[in-house]
């Protein structure tokens, strides 16, 4: 008789994944975005902030070696999207990793405690849900220099968690009647053991999904935060900036928002993908 | 033989409806129990739904505290000690649940399920030791050989309860707590997990508190056997006494309730099943708790609460007209 291979539940989790040609597809054109996005620019002879004074809004494909055209004061517009999609990822990323780190730790925590503790939690979660989120940022921002983009990780991090929390808290709640709980238990784990071997990998189906969500909405969010003035700043350029000097010119040199915009569009659809298969592929019970 | 487990007035009450301007009232879900059970005993407890079983249950492991009264661990007081003492006493009292598939965690592997007790209390074992301990509890109670590496979905009932009396034994145990472990199970199924759990017990010589509200199935396992009813206890007996002698009404009614296979004998038997409903434990009736339902109740019953007398040798009840019941 052969051994059958110890397999774990993120090896089993795997194995479900590659089977799935969508989500596989769809992460394979975000590690091919991301390479062309860290990697790119370097091979361009352009820099993402040099002005070419010869060729200014000029359309793609007009002869010059400004492939996808160039912006209103003659910058390369296929390295600034580039660079743009660069700082988007890294925003998008890390703003959702950070939250929902946060947000499980915090909502799981709540909900397994309880009482008072999970009361107190979640009125923390509460008065900041309160506070207008936009005011946060602005004192961030003069507390710290402007354009900093990793005051703005800081900043749409600590916004983002507050749902997540209340998503895995919801979960918590239910879970921990459950009477698997109970006989771990008994079988003397203690309260870390619980949360991290029980709880968090019970309630990671809802928080992947919700995560794939985030982190368009984090890209989006920091495009606001750019046309306020408080995120990225010039001549940086993100996603959201670039897209909305594009739309500002839209009439007459309409490149400078496609371009872009369908770098913003591939990706969050590929993220939308990739969410699909993880939750497929975290689930056994779906199967 | 030696005294595993005593419990002296053990109570469990939980507060109801409590709110910030209004003292919650205390549901008493065991109301004194006094019990001992000893090393390699079998003991059932018995009542209907709702008449604080399962809490007892709980309350003897710790998993949820007693209100007052005591638990006696091999001569320890284990009812007032801290989470962190309780743990390694933990090794020695194992439970199996009713819901055979909601007590396995459904995002391990069957192996990482049954080999978490091993992890918390046998460090010492390395992954392949903990792994070939695992591999032959699994055989031990009757699963396939691959079923180490599949996850609980894919198994039926019967084979879920397996897998969770496989945690509950790996560490051999010297009490084993089984809560309605059949009752979610088919008829036949039901068997063959009784038969199991009687092999291990021959094998192991665990004790087992078996609760269960199938008279039947205890009839089979145990060799005492408790009856509560609204959480006070009505009569302790051994097996073969209570079924063949009872001396509390109650006990005659959840006797009489057993169906029999037999379409001329059963329906002239259900004349003497209890009506009624169980009163609500919030306000539970005065004296005798089961006087509302009881068909020789009288008036002195609502006055003072009986107490669990022995009145045989080893024949405990509840009951101050237990005498009439005998007769009649």
């Amino acid at each position: 008789m052969t051994e059958t291979p110890v397999r774990g539940f993120w090896g089993d989790a795997w194995r479900r994944l590659r089977q799935n040609r969508a989500a596989m597809t769809a992460s394979v054109v975000i590690v091919l975005i991301s390479l062309l996005a860290f990697f790119g620019p370097a091979f361009s002879p352009h820099p993402y902030d040099a002005i070419d004074w010869d060729y200014m809004a000029v359309p793609p494909g007009g002869g010059n070696d400004h492939w996808l055209g160039t912006d209103r004061l003659g910058r390369d517009l296929y390295v600034r999207t580039l660079h743009g999609v660069q700082i988007s990822l890294q925003i998008g990323l890390l703003a959702t990793v950070v939250s929902l780190i946060i947000g499980v730790l915090w909502g799981a925590t709540a909900g397994y405690l309880g009482g008072r503790i999970d009361g107190a939690m979640m009125r923390v979660v509460d008065i900041m849900y309160a506070l207008p989120y936009i005011f946060i940022v602005i004192i961030l921002s003069t507390l710290f220099d402007r354009g900093n983009i990793y005051v703005l990780f800081l900043a749409i991090g600590a916004v983002g968690w507050l749902t997540m929390a209340r998503i895995v808290r919801g979960q918590t709640l239910s879970l921990k009647r459950k009477e698997f709980i109970e006989a771990a238990l008994a079988s003397g784990v203690g309260t870390w053991g619980i949360l991290l071997r029980h709880i968090v990998p019970n309630v990671i189906g809802p928080v992947i999904i919700y995560a794939t969500l985030t982190i368009p909405q984090m890209i989006l969010f920091e495009s606001f935060l750019s046309f306020l003035g408080l995120g990225v700043q010039e001549p940086q350029a993100s996603l959201g900036s670039l897209i909305n000097e594009g739309a500002q010119e839209m009439e007459s040199a309409v490149w400078m928002l496609i371009v872009p915009a369908g770098f913003l569009v591939t990706l969050l659809t590929c993220f939308n993908f990739l969410g699909d298969g993880l939750r497929d592929a975290l689930d056994p019970r779906d199967r | 033989m030696s005294i595993l487990l005593s419990l002296r007035g053990l109570k469990v009450a939980f507060p109801v409806g409590g709110s910030l301007f209004r003292a919650a009232k205390p549901l008493k879900a065991v109301d004194g129990v006094d019990l001992e059970l000893s090393a390699g005993e079998a003991l059932g407890i018995v009542g209907e739904s709702g008449c604080g079983k399962s809490t007892l249950a709980r309350a003897i492991l710790q998993l949820i505290p007693p209100t007052s009264g005591q638990v006696v661990w091999l001569g320890r007081d284990i009812s007032a000690v801290s989470v962190n003492a309780m743990r390694p006493l933990r090794k020695d009292m194992q439970i199996v649940f009713q819901d055979p598939l909601a007590s396995l965690d459904p995002r391990m592997t069957v192996g990482e399920i049954v080999a978490e007790p091993l992890r918390v209390h046998a460090g010492e074992l390395d992954r392949t030791q903990r792994r070939e301990r695992v591999q032959d509890m699994l055989q031990r109670v009757g699963l396939p050989a691959d079923a180490i590496n599949r996850y609980p979905h894919e198994f039926s009932g019967g084979q879920c309860q397996r897998i969770g009396i496989a945690r509950a034994m790996i560490l051999r145990p010297q009490l084993l707590v089984c809560d309605e472990p059949v009752s979610a199970l088919d008829v036949s199924i039901q068997a063959q997990i009784v038969n199991l759990l009687q092999d291990l017990k021959r094998e192991f010589g665990m004790s087992i508190l078996f609760v269960s509200h199938n008279l039947a199935v205890v009839r089979r396992l145990c060799d005492r056997v408790l009856v509560l009813y609204l959480g006070k206890p009505m009569e302790l007996t051994s097996t073969e006494e209570l079924y063949e002698r009872p001396l509390h009404p109650y006990t005659r009614g959840l006797i009489a309730a057993v169906p029999l296979p037999d379409p001329d004998v059963q329906p002239s038997r259900l004349g003497s099943v209890l009506s009624g409903e169980l009163p609500s434990p919030l306000s539970p009736p005065s004296g005798c708790v089961f006087r509302t339902r009881c068909p020789i109740a009288e008036a002195q019953c609502a006055r003072a609460v009986p107490e669990l007398d022995e009145v045989r040798k080893g024949h405990h009840v509840a009951c101050v007209k237990w005498q009439s019941v005998e007769q009649g």
